[in-house]
């Protein structure tokens, strides 16, 4: 365990080595944030609900939308397939550690750095605050927080199986960008997913997309039933399970398969 | 001007042929930046599914403002967003060098060094949804509107290089400005939506100070027929101002490169 706390911290120093460059990508979400906030004023400007929600949720969704995506959407996919690519996960292979733990503790400090950096970035909207739906009942902010660390869970197995997929992919590029383009639509980061036709709707969640997004927000919102919350975390654990199993066969044979050679 | 145009085409010729290497990129590439296109798409049609103007625009005005979004930050990033990365990695590996010792324009090498087609689907969506919308009627414009229309999409093209230039610049003094492209497509993805919804004052500081709205918004009104003599030489003004500080700024900042090597 010491030595990915190891792996972890270094990573929160190199993240933050280039400071410049980082407060700039975390300009760039606060611009994504703040679009999002006009736009939906406009819209709202002569009417009280729209597609089923407030002012307040929907601005409330949009902006969380882009925070949770910021937070839960943080991938190390390009990593690992230059690693498979140049032969450089060899010099992880024979180390004493697994390479899934390692991306883990990278990839966990990477995220942890835009969370505060997002948290950083919210303050700026406190002057609109009242403008915005707050969730104060604790028993939904601890099912907001569950089902988010389930969301995080899920991108971190989905990042890690698409990543390794660069065993038979070159650098796995394929994979990757057909996953960025999945996420568009079922996240629910470009519109809410209860907006969309029921079919469609019924496809989407027995996905485990939703659930990086979706789920947690709409909880945050207080919006879905009791039982539409236990269904959701019953599906995203079954998914959690699939994923596993899915990481450890498919990490297996792409092992099997890699080949490196004068390193 | 010959020389010029032999040496872009020398370009585009290179980076097809490095694109060609990997042609399943290309697709899966056209395919995510259309798939991101059908979502704002979706995004604008739900939007006027309860309303028939937002901030004084159409549906139709908006869709057509999704389709040049696409056509000029597709080109911008086409044509300029490899070869700015590359500019930045070759002022830090001290490989500039090589660069400023070549027998061609400083600035047009780097602007074209490496213009890649990863865009190229969102470009081909732009025309295919502005095609669309001419054919069904649901824009009308004039032929004197489609070459006025041309020729505030080529002013904006050069004030979205000016501006995009002048960012990168400061990879003499930064170590790492991966993110500043990153930063700038997103500002850029403010003219996303009409500028009306911003506010007055937030119009007028995206035609001023910084003037992204020529890129997309102010092309998009000429080609709805709102273009004006008098708001095509304001575009042409800008056009120059911003140029001339970007080369002033450009001048300056290339005094301060160190090669790696000395």
């Amino acid at each position: 365990m010491k030595k990915y706390l190891t792996i972890f911290q270094m990573s929160l120093s190199r993240m933050l080595e280039f400071r410049f460059d980082f407060w700039a990508g975390r300009l760039s979400s606060f611009v994504v944030l703040l679009t999002n906030y006009f736009l939906w004023t406009t819209v709202f400007a002569d009417r009280q609900v729209v597609l089923g929600y407030s002012f307040e949720t929907m601005v409330t969704y949009a902006l969380g939308a882009a925070v949770l995506f910021s937070i839960v959407v943080v991938s190390w996919q390009e990593a690992i397939g230059w690693d498979i690519v140049e032969g450089t996960m060899t010099a992880y292979l024979v180390r004493p550690m697994h390479y899934f733990f390692y991306t883990c503790a990278r990839v966990m400090a990477k995220r942890l750095v835009y969370f505060f950096s997002t948290v950083i970035v919210l303050t700026l909207f406190i002057p609109f605050a009242h403008r915005f739906f707050i969730q104060l009942d604790p028993w939904q902010l601890f099912l907001f927080f569950l089902a988010l660390v389930q969301g995080v869970l899920l991108y971190v197995l989905l990042d890690f199986l698409f990543g390794i997929s660069a065993f038979w992919f070159h650098r796995s590029f394929g994979p990757r960008w057909m996953m960025e383009m999945v996420l568009i639509f079922t996240s629910g980061l470009a519109f809410p997913i209860d907006i969309v036709p029921s079919w469609l709707q019924t496809i989407t969640f027995a996905t485990p997309f939703p659930y990086l997004v979706f789920f947690p927000l709409n909880i945050y919102l207080g919006r879905p039933s009791f039982g539409d919350i236990i269904s959701g975390f019953i599906v995203a654990l079954v998914w959690l399970c699939i994923l596993l199993g899915l990481c450890t066969i498919v990490w297996r044979r792409g092992i099997r398969r890699y080949a490196w050679e004068g390193i | 001007m010959r020389r010029t145009v032999k040496l872009i085409l020398v370009f585009l010729r290179q980076a097809f042929m490095r694109e060609m290497a990997y042609p399943q990129n290309f697709w899966i590439a056209a395919s995510v930046q259309t798939a991101g296109a059908i979502a704002q798409i979706i995004g604008i049609v739900v939007l006027f599914s309860h309303t028939n103007t937002i901030a004084g625009w159409s549906k139709d005005a908006a869709l057509t403002i999704i389709a040049f979004f696409g056509i000029s930050v597709g080109a911008l990033r086409m044509l300029f967003e490899g070869s700015f990365k590359q500019f930045c990695r070759s002022v830090h590996d001290g490989s500039f060098d090589f660069s400023l010792v070549r027998p061609v324009p400083l600035q047009l090498s780097i602007a074209f060094q490496r213009i890649t087609f990863e865009h190229t689907g969102s470009i081909l969506f732009g025309v295919f949804l502005l095609g669309f919308l001419a054919l069904r009627g649901m824009v009308h414009f004039s032929v004197e509107a489609l070459l006025g229309t041309f020729g505030f999409f080529a002013i904006g093209m050069v004030i979205g290089y000016a501006l995009w230039f002048a960012l990168t610049l400061f990879t003499f003094w930064i170590p790492n400005v991966e993110h500043f492209g990153y930063l700038y497509t997103t500002i850029l993805s403010i003219s996303r939506y009409p500028l009306e919804i911003y506010g007055r004052i937030a119009r007028q500081l995206f035609l001023t100070v910084l003037p992204i709205g020529f890129i997309v918004t102010i092309p998009v009104e000429s080609f709805l027929g709102l273009g004006t003599t008098l708001g095509f030489l304001i575009s042409i003004a800008v056009a120059i101002s911003v140029c001339g500080c970007t080369h002033f700024w450009w001048r300056f900042a290339v005094r301060h490169y160190s090669s790696a090597s000395s």
